[in-house]
């Protein structure tokens, strides 16, 4: 077991070795130069010279990666271009209210997945079902930059219920979590439903329906446990997921988390910054995967003798 | 083995929250002032509704707390990294500069210098203001200029302006000398940059540079800093350069989108919104309790050609007179600004010193229709290259639509502004570049209009106008001492520019706004974007 | 259990056909194009029974046609390219039964004449992750050690990304074009093919008719296009169907953040991304462009869930 966490989390290396070779020589290839963006209207070339040397900008895109990448094996991700912070200073400062984000959308996900896949497997093939499934169909469909314009439209244009975005309080949370939880709910509802409706069939079930537990006791007591199961493993990707979308809400809600900091890098063409937070991104993202999956086998004996071999 | 799976999923979220949390470790805790003299910490952390009146002079009534929702994320308060307005906005407020544009009068004036004198070209002398405070308590001498001066020659945004200065002399604790390495009649305009920001030495030998960078002797003080969410400022009431602020607390918020700006300050979360949407003007000035405050704008915008594009026909005067005199600049002032822009007649801004009102090129299809057709334009396709600024794609669209009904298809690129103006400064003869749109705000004198973007020599010459005649031209007008000649030669300039050679046309000088609650004073609009907020205050109602 | 019976008996079918025809020295298309004629029609059969998916195909179809006529009926000069600023802003009317936008163009025109770029780009993309992505995760699996090692690791770097984020890098080296764009999503969506393919690899891989063909002297490449290929199949055009959905949301969102199809193109993203500006007092701007990019996302759904269930009956419950 112990061996296997190693070995996935050696496997990370060249992965993110990979992916800061690749988005450092995407964002060298974006034409732009931040350099020449930041010198003064009138600034000289050789002023602009002196600035690359100043930031270790001057030299080859190679040359450049493998100082930068000399750093990075010692877990120094280098200095913001634009704005001369240490990346991971700025990334540690903004991921929080991205988990936050994260985190509040899969809750809303689980609330509004978990009634609706039931409710659709114990009413397997009646209106309910179908009205279930092209709901959770609705919300993977939808484009959610769209329903979060929708929803602005909605609650804090015309109702002016909730606040169109910023981060002021629990309320701001609201709108962004239902936008992006509503993306994640789709894909669980589907889980939700057909782990549901295997378990009802198990034979347990049918014992305990055999003794003479009523159908809604036979529901909560015993298949409903069983059949949240699945929504765990799954987890990992979920929360994956929800990063991943969390860049695009983020830019409709006005929400100053980790997603609108990388879009900007990529636009100033701040490749440390850029690459600082795509590499720190990827990490967490396959070792909350990581954790799940060991979480998940500590207790089942049977994932963890497969691990063993 | 039910309970275990149980324990499993509380296991697997916490766990994951820990990893994702955990190691954040605190970093989301705001940065704290330096314990700044007589800046007390009640202050800052107190609570105020955003309601409740300070007593103050007479029975006038200010809001306690200001918050000012910017569209752009300020990202230090470090005048010598950074060219961006959005922070230097916030700088203004906070740290001071020896001369600078005063915004009512548009002159250049001393902040911290009292007077000064051109003993030479090449020498001047510079008295500062008497008992200035610093933040941290200190008066502002000839020592603190100098430590500025010294960490501005070493700092890539100012190096060029302290290359300049062969020999600095402190005469006294508050005169000193400049020497010159060649004449410059201007150079009391070279202080105002922002990033020469005055900054107290004696902080830096006492604290981490950090918290150093922070004290400066504005009327506001440097209070917090959180990333992407808001910059805060607390009055500085051991001031004696200013009258302390009826505002008690500056909070600079970051609202991207301008319709989220707008609700929040008719909900009364701010009290002050940069770039409204045009859309939102007449809500603005139509609304009892909210205003517009708007001022002439001195960024020309306009479409440009690349005169040295060795194959295409932008190099043909014809074709461009035909473009200037095909162009419905009202229409596309609608189309890019909703109507909030003036129509330009010249190349020169508005407002500048020896602008000439000349007549220009005036809108005429027919004409233009008649030239494309003697040019050969009629049916081709030309490519125009933009920055993904949103008021340039919207002009994009619009030239495009404007040039189909000649018969001209534009073909349109979007870029990055930085890739922008690579591609521009770059070589024009192979950058491949035809047509473009772009903009260009003169800092200060009238030489700075034409200099840098019609000179061959201009750093930002994006139509590679080579023209002897021009240069020769824009060089004897900054030499010129007698201001009835210079005003000719800029007008001659003008004309020439407009009419005959070309390089643009100019379309529009779009209207700065603000949008402001009703109550809201002492918010000065810059036309080089940099607002004032000092002596920014709300009146309120009892 | 009946339908599982029905699933291995043919399994069963599919190999020893496999075997025989490697001994009687069928060509591979001959192979492949007798298992497609006898697969296609029970696939048919099946799909045919679920209302969801039979709705997504009449109406994608639907689309399609829009998409077609569209171009005919529409010219681009004067409909979408043509401005008529003084018509601005006007609300839906039975003259602009989708109102007209900033520039007083018809929105309808629009979201109509629009519905080929979102094709266009979903289905390309799709076809450019499918084909590079399948075939890194048919060699992967095929020839397994270091190169399979090689081709996972490459493909984990790029699942590693964020996709909106790699596209918004990919768009922003390589500069805004609808080629580009399809590149772009097609690059996104690679991983996802190769592990598709590969995992379909695996289990017959090591299989006796492989094995055979290799034996005879059949080349590598002929036996994973003519014998392993087929088997990956099904997996893979369910694939397909969900990829165009995602890449067509995909490319809205990078076209919503000013990266996707230039102007003056009606992609629906981009209008999306020029209304939202306009969202308070004319919401019709982002709405319509809205609801045509959610029912044809919607559409491949629906066919994707629909091909799913008849491709693999033993998922069906």
């Amino acid at each position: 077991m112990f061996r296997y966490i190693i070995k996935r989390i050696l496997m990370m290396i060249p992965v993110l070795l990979g992916v800061s070779f690749v988005v450092y020589y995407l964002m060298d290839l974006a034409p732009g130069d931040i350099i020449a963006q930041m010198a003064p209207q009138d600034a000289t070339p050789e002023q602009i010279e002196m600035m690359r040397e100043e930031l270790g900008m001057n030299g080859s895109v190679f040359e450049r990666y493998f100082r930068y990448l000399g750093k990075l094996v010692q877990g120094d991700l280098g200095t913001s271009l634009s704005q001369k912070r240490p990346v991971m200073e700025l990334f540690l400062e903004r991921f929080p209210v991205t988990v936050e984000l994260a985190f509040g959308s899969i809750l809303v996900a689980i609330l509004i997945s978990v009634p609706l896949g039931i409710a659709a497997a114990t009413h397997h093939r009646t209106w309910l079902d179908g009205t279930s499934m092209v709901t959770a169909m609705l919300g993977v469909s939808m484009p959610s930059f769209w329903l979060g314009l929708l929803l602005i439209m909605l609650f804090a244009l015309k109702l002016g219920w909730l606040p169109s975005g910023g981060r002021e309080g629990f309320a701001a949370l609201i709108l962004p979590a239902l936008t992006l939880g509503a993306n994640q709910a789709g894909s669980l509802t589907r889980i939700t439903r057909s782990s549901m409706l295997d378990v009802i069939r198990q034979d347990y079930l049918r014992t305990a329906r055999a003794k003479g537990v009523s159908e809604k006791q036979v529901i909560r007591k015993h298949a409903l446990k069983n059949a949240l199961i699945p929504i765990i493993t799954v987890f990992g990707s979920t929360l994956g997921g929800a990063f991943g979308g969390a860049i695009m809400i983020e830019t409709v809600f006005s929400w100053p988390g980790v997603g609108r900091l990388t879009v900007r890098a990529i636009n100033d063409r701040d490749m440390t910054l850029a690459t600082g937070c795509i590499i720190m991104f990827t990490m967490f993202m396959t070792l909350t995967i990581l954790l799940v999956d060991i979480a998940y086998a500590f207790v089942d004996p049977r994932i963890k003798a497969r691990y063993s071999k | 083995m039910k309970h275990t799976k149980i324990i499993a999923l509380l296991l697997c979220i916490v766990m994951a929250a820990a990893t994702l949390l955990g190691c954040t470790g605190g970093t989301d805790t705001p940065v704290t002032t330096p314990d700044a003299g007589q800046q007390g910490g009640t202050q800052t952390n107190a609570p105020d509704g955003g309601s409740t009146g300070q007593p103050s002079t007479g029975d006038v009534k200010y809001k306690e707390e200001i918050v000012i929702a910017m569209a752009d994320e300020f990202t230090t308060i470090d005048p010598m990294e950074t060219t961006a307005e959005t922070n230097q906005i916030v700088q203004d407020c906070t740290h001071d500069l020896l001369t600078d544009t005063n915004l009512t009068t548009m002159q250049n004036e001393g902040e911290l210098v009292d007077h000064w004198e051109m003993l030479a070209p090449d020498h001047w002398r510079f008295v500062l203001k008497d008992n200035v405070t610093f933040h941290d308590g200190t008066i502002l001498n000839v020592d603190d200029v100098e430590f500025t001066f010294q960490r501005a020659a070493e700092k890539s945004t100012t190096a060029n302006y302290m290359a300049k200065i062969s020999e600095f002399i402190k005469v006294d604790d508050l005169t000193f000398e400049v020497k010159l390495l060649a004449g410059d009649v201007d150079f009391n305009y070279t202080m105002a940059a922002n990033s020469l920001a005055i900054l107290s030495k004696e902080a830096f030998e006492t604290m981490p540079e950090e918290d150093a960078i922070k004290i400066g002797t504005g009327p506001w003080v440097f209070e917090e800093f959180v990333s992407g969410d808001y910059v805060s400022l607390v009055r500085f009431e051991g001031s004696t350069l200013y009258p302390v602020p009826n505002t008690k607390r500056l909070v600079f918020r970051m609202i991207p989108e301008a319709s989220a700006r707008m609700i929040a300050l008719e909900n009364g979360e701010v009290d002050v919104i940069m770039t409204p949407n045009a859309t939102d003007y007449s809500r603005l000035t139509e609304s009892d309790d909210l205003q517009l405050i708007t001022e002439t704008g001195r960024t020309q915008n306009f479409v440009g050609f690349n005169l040295q594009n060795p194959d295409c026909i932008v190099t043909d005067p014809v074709f461009r007179q035909a473009v200037a005199y095909g162009i419905d600049k009202d229409e596309m002032v609608i189309a890019a600004w909703d109507g909030y822009a003036q129509v330009s007649t010249s190349m020169m801004c508005r407002d500048m010193g020896y602008y000439a009102d000349i007549e220009g090129i005036p809108y005429d299809p027919e004409k233009a229709q008649q030239l494309f057709d003697q040019c050969g334009a009629t049916g081709k396709t030309l490519h125009l290259v933009t920055s993904d600024a949103a008021h340039r794609t919207k002009m994009a669209e619009n030239f495009q639509a404007q040039m189909k009904k000649y018969g001209i298809t534009i073909t349109v690129e979007f870029m990055q502004n930085s890739a922008l103006t690579e591609l521009n400064t770059s070589d024009g003869t192979t950058s491949g570049v035809e047509l473009y749109i772009a903009s260009w705000t003169p800092g200060k004198n009238a030489d700075y209009m034409f200099r840098n973007p019609l000179h061959s020599t201009g750093g930002r010459n994006y139509s590679h106008l080579m023209d002897p005649e021009i240069d020769a031209l824009i060089d004897a007008a900054v030499a010129e001492t007698d201001t009835t000649k210079r005003a000719e030669m800029y007008k001659e300039l003008q004309e020439r520019i407009t009419c005959e050679i070309i390089p643009w046309v100019p379309i529009a000088q779009p209207t700065l706004t603000l949008g402001a609650a009703k109550g809201v004073t002492g918010a000065l609009l810059h036309p080089g974007l940099v607002h004032q907020f000092k002596m920014i205050e709300r009146v309120i109602e009892d | 259990m009946l339908l599982l019976t029905r699933a291995s008996k043919r399994a069963i079918r599919s190999e020893v056909n496999a075997v025989e025809t490697v001994k009687r020295k069928f060509t591979a298309a001959e192979l492949q194009q007798y298992k497609k004629r006898s697969m296609f029609g029970e696939v048919w059969r099946n799909y045919k029974k679920s209302p969801s998916a039979m709705i997504g195909l009449v109406v994608l179809v639907i689309i399609i046609v829009v998409a077609i006529v569209a171009q005919f009926i529409y010219d681009y000069d004067t409909d979408i390219v043509q401005q008529n600023i003084k018509e601005r802003f006007q609300t839906p009317s039975a003259e602009h039964p989708f109102g007209t936008d900033q520039y007083g163009r018809d929105v309808l025109t629009r979201v109509l004449y629009g519905a080929k770029y979102s094709l266009a780009v979903g289905i390309v993309s799709v076809a450019i992750s499918c084909v590079l992505g399948s075939s890194l995760g048919l060699i992967a699996g095929y020839y397994g050690g270091f190169t399979e090692n090689l081709i996972l690791r490459v493909c984990e770097v790029f699942a590693g990304i964020p996709s909106v984020l790699l596209g918004i890098a990919i768009m922003s080296a390589f500069g805004q074009s609808i080629v580009v764009l399809m590149f772009a999503i097609g690059l996104v969506y690679v991983p996802m093919f190769a592990r598709t393919a590969r995992a379909a690899v695996l289990p017959v891989r090591d299989q006796e008719y492989i094995e055979a063909a290799r034996v005879s002297g059949v080349g590598d490449l002929k036996i994973i296009f003519g014998h392993v290929l087929p088997n990956a199949m099904s997996p893979i055009i369910v694939q397909v169907t969900m990829g165009v959905a995602n890449g067509i949301l995909t490319a809205s969102s990078l076209s919503f953040l000013g990266l996707g199809v230039p102007v003056p193109a009606p992609e629906w993203g981009a209008m999306l991304s020029g209304g939202r500006e306009f969202i308070r007092d004319y919401g019709y701007l982002t709405l319509f462009p809205g609801l045509a990019i959610m029912i044809t996302v919607l559409v491949f759904n629906l066919m994707g869930d629909g091909l799913r269930d008849a491709l693999d009956p033993k998922l069906k419950q």
